[in-house]
């Protein structure tokens, strides 16, 4: 008796069963913990083989670190209250005749970038035909069309806004405009206080910019 | 006899079961508490649905990666399970802003980002054009003076292009109104500002160029989703 005790000890010291169940009685798996895990400090875990994911993009959940509870959770932009990310739509309606010179977003600039992409400006009746003023003599202005700005800048510690024909030209009469404009969070960008690079082209018309801190 | 039994049958079903585990832990006070060693899972690792979302600001918390090139003892071992810390990696984009000044005419033909097309994707946002003092802006290509009873006038004016491309193994920008004519004035300048957002591959895929032809309707359809999507 006392031997086949000794015995079932040793097997059990060596954790040589096919499939352990804590909290369960009935685990499926190799091991199965029903209830919370905690690996105490510098203790390590390793995932020799998880496989990889290949998946579509939206069936997966990343995987953070509570830094306050030290509790692994899965990181979910639809639950959270903020985002990596942001896109939006600006329509600013009746615009004067100078275009947008700056709108001021309240968006903090310490704690976000952020970016004008696509634009669409129409006269404010929304048609589409957008005129812009100028003189028809020789070498009056109508001889040129004016180059713009579309852009977000900062001012006062906020992102403003901008879109105007530059130049010093007007359009033709008050205009609708709509700016695509992205929002970074600034914090969670790999780099987002990269100093702008200046490149002085003097009068040329090709360049080679310095590589930026990627 | 009957105990001898009772321990086979128990390694038969090769089935333990336990409330409160320790390894390492003299007084568990979770289901399964581990200290003194190191966790190794040589096949899959799962977490149930019912894990916890995080719901906290964005700087409480860090993301959680496997380490392919890990080691233990001396060994490589790999998927040692790491913290990424400061930098979250949770949107790996870089955004670099770029003042090019004194472009000729308005003739930005190349410029060399150096970022390499081989890592990173790009794209080109927050344009601005600044002119030098008395620069009236792109002269036009051609104008019609004969226009209805002469009433009208109706001038041509050249396509301008903002453009980034790959050429070699990096990314390059053009932005021009390449047909201008630039017998007017040769002196004026402008500054160019724009935004590069870089994106690395290792997170982003680049579909390429998508190419449909409209055979001259105004509306079309891709037949498919573009490829790789």
């Amino acid at each position: 008796m006392k031997n086949y005790i000794y015995l079932f000890a040793l097997l059990l010291s060596s954790f040589l069963f096919s499939q352990v169940g804590i909290g369960t009685t009935s685990p499926t798996e190799t091991l199965e913990v029903n209830g919370t895990t905690k690996l105490h400090q510098n203790n390590k875990i390793y995932l020799e083989n998880p496989g990889y994911y290949s998946g579509t993009s939206g069936s997966s959940s990343l995987m953070v670190k509570d830094i306050n509870t030290n509790e692994l959770k899965k990181f979910d932009p639809a639950t959270a209250n903020f985002a990596s990310v942001y896109f939006t739509s600006y329509f600013f309606d009746n615009v004067g005749a100078a275009g947008l010179s700056s709108y001021d977003t309240k968006i903090d600039a310490s704690k976000y970038y952020v970016s004008v992409g696509g634009f669409i400006v129409l006269k404010s009746d929304g048609s589409t035909s957008i005129s812009i003023e100028g003189t028809t003599t020789t070498n009056g202005t109508n001889n040129y069309f004016p180059l713009y700005s579309a852009r977000a800048f900062v001012q006062n510690g906020t992102w403003h806004l901008k879109f105007q024909p530059n130049n010093n030209r007007v359009f033709e009469s008050q205009v609708d405009i709509y700016l695509n404009v992205s929002i970074y969070r600034k914090n969670l960008l790999t780099n987002a206080e990269n100093a702008p690079i200046v490149l002085d082209f003097q009068n040329g018309t090709t360049g080679t910019a310095p590589a930026p801190s990627l | 006899m009957k105990t001898y039994f009772l321990i086979l049958s128990l390694f038969l079903t090769f089935t333990l079961s336990f409330s409160q585990v320790g390894i390492g832990v003299t007084n568990p006070t979770q289901m399964l508490e581990v200290d003194g060693g190191h966790i190794y899972v040589g096949d899959d690792f799962y977490i149930m649905n019912s894990i916890g979302s995080y719901s906290g600001d964005d700087t409480g918390f860090h993301i959680i990666a496997a380490d392919p090139n890990s080691q233990s003892k001396g060994e490589p071992l790999n998927g040692e399970l790491i913290e990424f810390y400061g930098n979250q990696e949770l949107l790996p984009i870089t955004i670099q802003a770029y003042e090019i000044k004194n472009v000729r005419y308005h003739k930005l033909q190349d410029l060399n980002l150096q970022i390499p097309s081989d890592k990173y994707v790009i794209s080109l946002s927050n344009f601005e054009a600044i002119p030098s003092s008395g620069n009236l802006g792109l002269y036009r290509v051609s104008r019609n003076t004969s226009g209805f009873f002469n009433t009208f006038q109706n001038f041509t004016y050249s396509n301008f292009v903002i453009e980034t491309s790959e050429v070699g193994s990096n990314w390059h920008v053009r932005i021009e109104a390449p047909n201008v004519s630039l017998s007017h004035n040769t002196s004026w300048t402008y500054t160019y500002k724009f935004d590069i957002i870089i994106f690395p591959k290792r997170f982003f895929k680049n579909l390429g160029s998508l190419q449909y032809n409209l055979n001259g309707n105004k509306n079309g359809a891709a037949s498919n989703t573009p490829a790789g999507l």
